[in-house]
């Protein structure tokens, strides 16, 4: 099995995941000025961003999630927009409109909000599930097309949407085949004792004066996503994240496991942390530790087990205790 | 350190319940050994107080030296009217002699009761070590297993109670296996009850959040401690049972008692056969020896019981075999005597005999000392139940006096001795027998057919044909003194056959054996009844006499008198032999006399054979022996754990020469994993490599790990070199480790089985690669 060529032009080389090593780490870096001691929250929003994907926040008020959309976007030099959903909330108010112009006599498309590389879309549940359609489907195709005229969103494109756990009344819930497309969901949570000590010392600059230095172009990250899916992935590896997804499936607290979508979005994000990672190649740490922010919102709970307080995140949990990761190289 | 809430009452309470059941089973191995309802009241309160102690201590977490404190103060408060129940004032009060008794009894007692017969009931002070051990080992038992995590070792505690129970019982134990599966029913079952208890606390502890199937693991693992628990249970019984039957035990069960030095050794004193003649002097023999009141007419009184010929004289208890006759004990309350028979009491006044031997009769069930000397004289009485023989190391003087109770066995009527066959009691066999007596023997019982019958045979010739002197008046013929080897074969080849009881005795019991009946001599005396006023009888010096007891199937040891009876001896007719019908040393025709050797009955060669060896190169042989089978044994206790050695080095050569340098790289790895699981090291359930290394801590393993993981998940070849360098890291690690542990926990990581558990015996037994 040690013969096989196992080496190609399109595999990462060893080199380019120290440089991407390295600028992840000072995006993260960069980053963690703003919200302080969230370290691993931040490397999943670059990393999510590096995989070309969206991320899911399910947060209270006030732990920093606009911070943390604005600093991602001043690091890599894109802009950054806000959209506060709520249920009077047009699809027309997030891509933008087409505006008739007396003088010239045409329509102008005048773009929304959704064109900027970090969007954040807060409380996105309290939309209408027209809005929130609307919103996914610039999400997954990157582009917005409005009166026959399409409008590419520009790259990099991320999406950060937060939904508020608590407050349930005049909420939409997003369906199931649209938390597919997340491909993370996460929360900040409150900072820890020493963290909040140190953002109350520096409490007479507002939070949303704070600007962070960028550290690479727009350009680069795009660069970085394309390096990121070049990276390796051992059969074994492939087959250690299929017997996860199937266990989600075989579980019998789950009505509904993990899709294919769920294992390929698991590999893609398992590429970019192992390049954050200094390595050229995927290990079942990498797996382990996307597991629950990749998978856990993917799954629909029995009714019985919700009732009983199990959680998605422990059904995860016990799912990576009982299935072992490979330790060795799959035989050919 | 702890994990588990050790305090809740659910633990005590179910802690204690198994803890006493497994102890109430192991103090049933004492009850052979006193047989007395106050051993059950002072089991049951020792058990009690013990257990209330141990609870108190380890809910007030008292330390070392107040548990100790308390120990000795409860040992001297409740020791008297526990264990010395008679000493006690108002049953229930410590009197300073009981607390005096009760020192004295915690060390001296042990001894006293390896030389005692069994059982001993409550008599003097012998309760107190029994109460010594339970009252211990409940309190240390229970401690250990309410106050330390591993608190299964407080099962140590009633192993040795059962074990001591079962070492200082009797010789016969037929209770001993049903004790002791029971005791291992409940030993097992309170520790897969305990490890089904930590197993849930760990689960407990480990899952924060409600986990989904913890109910399940904890079902699991108690189902499966059960499961292991019977199991345990069933190899045990199936391999004890097989084992027993393939490889019967060679040599009798031995008990402490059968180690322990007796008191009295009758080996320390001479032969009282050799003093026969003595009280036939005429200066004793018309003197009372002692009055007897209560006697049957025609019951004889027995000195002494001898089983043991060494050519020279016959005497008591012997070294060659486990004889019966010769270990005596103190006799402490009474002995029960449910045969059939006439039931007897004596009273016996001593006067003119001096010895150690006390007179009985028959089988006695108790005797009570009287007069001044009455407490030395109980003090130092020994009986030897064998023999029915008892000994006053005082020795008994004029003026001792004392009462007996005694049951006379039913006995054959001299006509049926025919009809008789041998038992199978054990007597030493004899070291000489002389040469004639066989000859003699097989001409007199020619043509009987049963033993029995040539016992018969063998007695009346005996009758027919000696005659009695003891060759002490001027008119009496000369008749030698003693018996050994010599003097029977003068007896059996002289003209006249002429001896008294002394030889007669000893010639039929040496015939007997030789025919194939357990014997042995009896000295005592054979009084003429109604000596004396109403029944008391006077007993003479010149009633001493000597008989022979045979063991037989029908009634056990039967008494008989083989000394002809008195009455005129001819004169000496040298010149005409053929008048004595008796053969003569001179060879007879061979026509007549068929080979003696063919009738004749086999004697015992086997102690000969033994004689011709040499008993250095003998006593070298058994040392072999015994070194051989202890290292048989060791060898088969170490065996499992030579098996996991083994194993592990079969293993860890595999995984050095698998096929390729990943392979090797990932076996480093994994025997680097194997090492640290043997350790005790416990990463979380189902880890990588890193998650295993920062279980172990340290940033060697983590580059270890990062290695073993590149050589395996990398595109890249890995290089012979890299698969060299993990091996030596890996050594390297195992020896921070290993040096860092006490070499206990060395031994204990080499002999573990975890790292075994995921390893396949296919693999194990596979023929290794080489790479091509």
């Amino acid at each position: 099995m040690d013969g096989t060529t196992r080496g190609d032009s399109m595999t990462m080389a060893p080199e380019q995941a120290a440089w991407f090593s390295d600028i992840f780490g000072r995006l993260v870096a960069n980053v963690e000025q703003v919200l302080l001691g969230k370290t691993f929250v931040i490397k999943l929003s670059f990393t999510a961003l590096l995989s070309e994907g969206h991320l899911l926040l399910e947060d209270y008020p006030g732990t920093g999630k606009t911070s943390l959309a604005r600093a991602i976007a001043q690091s890599v030099q894109g802009t950054s927009n806000r959209v506060q959903f709520t249920p009077d909330l047009l699809p027309g108010d997030i891509t933008g409109v087409s505006i008739y112009d007396q003088r010239s006599g045409d329509f102008e498309f005048h773009r929304g909000p959704i064109f900027a590389n970090i969007v954040l879309a807060d409380e996105i549940n309290r939309a209408s599930p027209k809005t929130q359609a609307a919103l996914l489907e610039v999400m997954e195709e990157g582009r917005v097309t409005v009166d026959g005229v399409t409008h590419p969103v520009g790259a990099p494109f991320m999406v950060i949407a937060t939904q508020n756990p608590v407050e349930q009344a005049g909420t939409y819930r997003l369906p199931e085949a649209q938390l597919d497309r997340f491909l993370m969901k996460t929360s900040i949570g409150y900072p820890d004792h020493a963290s909040t000590v140190r953002i109350l010392e520096g409490a007479g600059v507002r939070a949303h004066d704070t600007v962070v230095p960028s550290i690479v172009p727009a350009e680069t990250v795009v660069e970085m996503a394309a390096l990121a899916r070049t990276v390796h992935v051992d059969p074994s590896v492939n087959d250690y994240v299929s017997r996860i997804v199937e266990a989600t499936r075989s579980s019998e607290e789950v009505r509904l496991g993990a899709s294919v979508r769920g294992a390929l979005a698991l590999i893609r994000a398992a590429k970019t942390l192992a390049a954050a990672g200094a390595r050229h190649y995927v290990i079942p740490d990498d797996i382990k530790a996307l597991a629950e922010p990749v998978l856990a919102h993917r799954l629909v709970l029995d009714p019985e087990a919700e009732f009983d307080g199990v959680t998605a995140s422990s059904i995860m949990s016990q799912i990576l205790m009982e299935v072992s990761p490979p330790s060795d190289r799959q035989a050919v | 350190m702890r994990t588990f809430d050790q305090g809740s009452g659910v633990f005590t309470l179910l802690s204690t319940t198994f803890f006493v059941a497994a102890t109430a089973v192991a103090t049933t191995a004492f009850w052979p050994i006193y047989q007395t309802e106050q051993f059950i009241l002072m089991a049951a309160a020792t058990i009690v107080v013990g257990c209330a102690i141990a609870i108190a201590g380890a809910r007030f977490r008292w330390p070392g030296p107040v548990m100790v404190g308390v120990t000795v103060a409860t040992y001297l408060l409740l020791g008297v009217p526990l264990a010395i129940p008679d000493s006690a004032l108002f049953r229930v009060l410590p009197s300073g002699e009981g607390l005096l008794e009760l020192i004295r009894a915690a060390a001296l007692g042990w001894r006293q009761l390896l030389t005692i017969a069994l059982p001993v009931g409550s008599y003097q002070s012998l309760l107190v070590p029994a109460f010594l051990i339970i009252l211990v080992t409940v309190i240390i038992g229970l401690s250990l297993a309410l106050r330390i995590e591993t608190g299964e070792l407080g099962v140590l505690a009633p192993t040795l109670v059962l074990v001591l129970g079962l070492a200082f019982g009797p010789r016969e134990a037929p209770t001993a296996v049903p004790l002791v599966l029971g005791f291992l029913a409940v030993v097992l079952g309170w520790l897969s009850w305990r490890r089904w208890y930590r197993r849930r606390e760990s689960i407990r502890a480990l899952a924060t959040s409600p986990m989904p199937g913890s109910a399940r693991l904890e079902r699991l693992g108690g189902v499966r401690s059960a499961a292991a628990a019977i199991a345990i249970l069933l190899v045990a019984v199936a391999v004890g049972g097989l084992s027993a039957n393939a490889a019967p035990p060679e040599r009798e069960r031995e008990v402490l008692r059968d180690i322990v030095d007796q008191p009295f050794d009758p080996r320390d004193y001479s032969s009282p056969l050799s003093s026969f003649r003595r009280y036939q002097q005429p200066s004793i023999a018309g003197s009372a020896m002692f009055t007897v009141r209560g006697l049957p007419a025609g019951a004889r009184l027995r000195l002494a019981t001898l089983d043991t010929y060494d050519g020279v004289v016959f005497s008591v208890g012997s070294d060659l075999a486990t004889s019966d006759s010769g270990s005596f004990t103190r006799l402490p309350t009474s002995i029960e005597r449910d045969l059939a028979g006439e039931r007897v009491e004596l009273e016996v006044e001593i006067s003119g005999y001096e010895g150690i031997w006390v007179p009985t009769t028959g089988l006695l069930s108790s005797i009570s000392f009287w007069g001044t000397d009455a407490a030395a004289l109980t003090d130092s009485f020994f009986f030897n139940d064998g023999g029915h023989s008892g000994v006053v190391l005082e020795g008994l003087d004029a003026g001792d006096r004392y009462t007996l109770d005694a049951v006379i066995p039913a006995e054959p009527s001299s006509g049926r001795i025919g009809s008789l066959s041998p038992g199978d009691a054990a007597v030493p066999p004899a070291a000489v027998v002389p040469e004639e007596l066989t000859v003699v023997l097989d001409t007199w019982v020619r043509g009987a057919e049963t033993a029995g019958e040539r016992l018969e045979a063998m007695l009346s010739a005996l009758a027919a044909e000696g005659y009695v002197s003891h060759g002490i008046r001027d008119d009496e013929p000369v008749s030698r003194s003693g018996h050994g080897a010599d003097r029977i074969q003068e007896l059996l080849t002289s003209p006249r056959m002429i001896g008294d009881e002394e030889q007669y005795s000893v010639t039929a019991a040496l015939m007997a054996r030789a025919i194939g009946f357990p014997s042995r001599v009896v000295f005592g005396f054979a009084p003429e009844p109604l000596g004396g006023e109403d029944d008391t009888t006077v007993v003479l010096g010149s009633d001493v006499s000597a008989w022979i007891e045979v063991d037989t199937a029908q009634f056990g040891w039967v008494a008989i008198d083989p000394t002809p009876p008195e009455r005129e001896i001819p004169e000496e007719e040298p010149e005409d032999p053929t008048e004595v019908a008796r053969p003569q040393s001179p060879v007879p025709p061979p026509a007549v006399e068929p080979d003696p050797s063919r009738d004749q009955i086999p004697l015992d060669t086997s102690q000969e054979d033994e004689e011709q060896d040499d008993p250095f190169v003998a006593a070298l042989l058994a040392a072999l022996t015994v070194l051989a089978w202890i290292a048989a044994g060791i060898l088969v206790v170490l065996a499992p754990f030579l098996a996991i050695v083994i194993a592990k080095l079969r293993r860890r050569y595999l995984r050095q020469r698998a096929a390729s340098a990943a392979a090797r790289v990932s076996g480093g790895w994994r025997e680097f994993e194997d090492m640290t699981a043997d350790y005790g090291y416990s990463p979380p359930p189902s880890p990588t490599r890193s998650e295993v290394a920062e279980a172990v801590g340290g940033v060697r393993p983590l580059v270890l790990a990062a290695v073993a993981d590149r050589a395996v998940f990398a595109p890249e070849r890995v290089d012979e070199d890299e698969a060299r360098e993990v091996w030596v890291a890996v050594r390297e690690l195992e020896e921070d480790i290993s040096s860092s542990r006490t070499r206990w926990q060395r031994v204990k990581a080499a002999v573990s089985l975890r790292s075994l558990a995921g390893y396949s015996l296919k693999e194990l037994f596979s023929r290794e690669r080489r790479p091509t």
